[in-house]
């Protein structure tokens, strides 16, 4: 269910908040990155491709153990090299973003234990969630199929 | 029941049920939310 590709698709996506979200930067005391938290949240949602700015270095070369492990990914707001990440996770038609922080998940052992410990109750309501929607989806087309299938009268 | 149990157990049941509500709180939808008021939830500005 969990996509662990290291950039995000070129397809409009809804974005769900995790409800353990948190913002341990204080975003508030930081305006300079807003523009930058907006154009990601545009381009995810119409389907554009996101900036370069956004992914990390050496990616699609270097390992992402995150990403690779939980499925957990990280975008840069404002550079490659700047220190403030938002971490979420991508599904076929659906993120949902967990918090904004530095790198200091990158340096729990094992990696990302603390973020996965933190929010792991809330992505499994997320993903109950999207499996809901995802249902009633299939159920929706069922139905429209099984109304186009019978005999008109 | 003596009177204390049953208050005792009446309690636990209640900080129980809060516990539940909040664990059981939803995911919200960012998409389509005015970019202002999204701010102000996520960043609280």
């Amino acid at each position: 269910m969990r996509l662990k590709l290291p950039r995000i698709q070129r397809r409009p996506k809804l974005v769900y908040i995790a409800d353990s979200w948190r913002d341990t930067i204080g975003m508030a005391q930081r305006p300079d990155l807003l523009p930058f938290f907006d154009v990601i949240q545009d381009c995810i949602e119409s389907g554009h491709e996101l900036p370069r700015w956004a992914y990390r270095k050496g990616i699609g070369v270097t390992h992402d153990e995150l990403l690779e492990e939980d499925g957990i990914m990280h975008l840069h707001l404002g550079s490659r090299d700047s220190n403030e990440l938002l971490y979420l996770i991508q599904y076929a038609d659906h993120v949902a973003y967990l918090e904004i922080n530095n790198h200091l998940h990158f340096t729990t052992k094992p990696i990302g234990a603390v973020l996965r410990r933190f929010h792991a109750k809330a992505v499994d309501r997320v993903e109950a969630r999207i499996a809901g929607e995802v249902a009633d989806r299939l159920r929706t087309v069922k139905t429209s199929i099984a109304k186009g299938l019978l005999p008109k009268r | 029941m003596p009177r204390a149990a049953a208050d005792t157990e009446t309690t636990r049941k209640r900080l129980v049920r809060v516990a539940d509500e909040v664990d059981e709180g939803k995911a919200w939808l960012a998409t389509g939310m005015d970019r202002t008021e999204l701010h102000k939830r996520l960043f609280g500005r």
